[in-house]
């Protein structure tokens, strides 16, 4: 599978979600799985970086969309960390560009999270 | 400038989603060949992965990609292969996300048609190449 997820602690309050690989019908339910194993432990403010990822398809988007209701029912947030400029493109087209918070690095992400309180 | 056929290529894979990553990578070698530029690459790859996914869950047992290229553009058709079979098919796969599939594909290419006989698409990329 040409996937790789992984969680770490970012803070007392944020879980970063790091994602590595192509993310299309086949690979998301990996990630699916893995944000919701978050979300069912209690975190809803998610850093999920996508710095890595290759490729995404609307599969992929409709994974990140559920985990945001999820998070959003708690007063949750999902915020994006991406540069690359085709998955950038994904985001534009698709209109979540205006939905998603997405950023250039994590630090950037955690200081929204900071300034929120 | 005339539009010259110049090649055919012809792709069968399983309708499974973990075929899905050959016909990327076979659209990323076609581009690279045709000398296109990463991003019209990408866009290839973009559009033949959410055409197979359109067809994933008709239910049939093969996807089939052909790319025709000519000298002002290629044009790929992901279509089924063979009989649908009912017990293969998923009627409750998620219609939203194919929407947003569809939305993917009209947005980078600029031909869309759906075929009917068998289930398909029809995708065009107007773009010039040379055959050297």
């Amino acid at each position: 599978m040409d996937i790789k997820v992984n969680t770490r602690v970012l803070n007392d309050k944020a879980q970063a979600v790091e994602v590595q690989g192509e993310i299309d019908v086949y690979t998301s339910p990996r990630v699916k799985e893995t944000i919701n194993e978050l979300i069912e432990k209690g975190h809803y403010q998610l850093v999920i970086n996508l710095e890595g990822v290759r490729y995404i398809d609307s599969t992929g988007l409709g994974v990140l969309i559920g985990a945001l209701k999820k998070v959003r029912e708690h007063s949750g947030r999902i915020l994006l960390v991406c540069t690359n400029p085709q998955i950038k493109k994904i985001f534009n087209i698709t209109g979540l560009v205006k939905i998603f918070e997405i950023f250039k690095d994590e630090d950037e992400a955690l200081q929204i999270l900071a300034n929120a309180g | 400038m005339s539009d010259t056929k110049l090649w055919n290529i012809q792709l069968r894979v399983p309708a499974e989603p973990e075929f899905l990553g050959i016909v990327r990578l076979a659209c990323a070698g076609i581009a690279h060949r045709l000398g296109l530029d990463h991003e019209v690459s990408e866009d290839f790859k973009l559009a033949a992965t959410e055409a197979c996914g359109h067809l994933l869950n008709l239910g049939s047992q093969e996807i089939e990609i052909s790319w025709d290229i000519s000298s002002d553009s290629v044009a790929l058709q992901v279509t089924t292969v063979g009989e649908l079979d009912a017990e293969l098919a998923d009627d409750e796969a998620d219609l939203e996300w194919k929407e947003i599939g569809l939305l993917l594909i009209k947005s980078v290419m600029d031909e869309v048609l759906e075929t009917t006989s068998p289930p398909g698409l029809r995708l065009v990329k107007k773009t010039e190449i040379n055959d050297d």
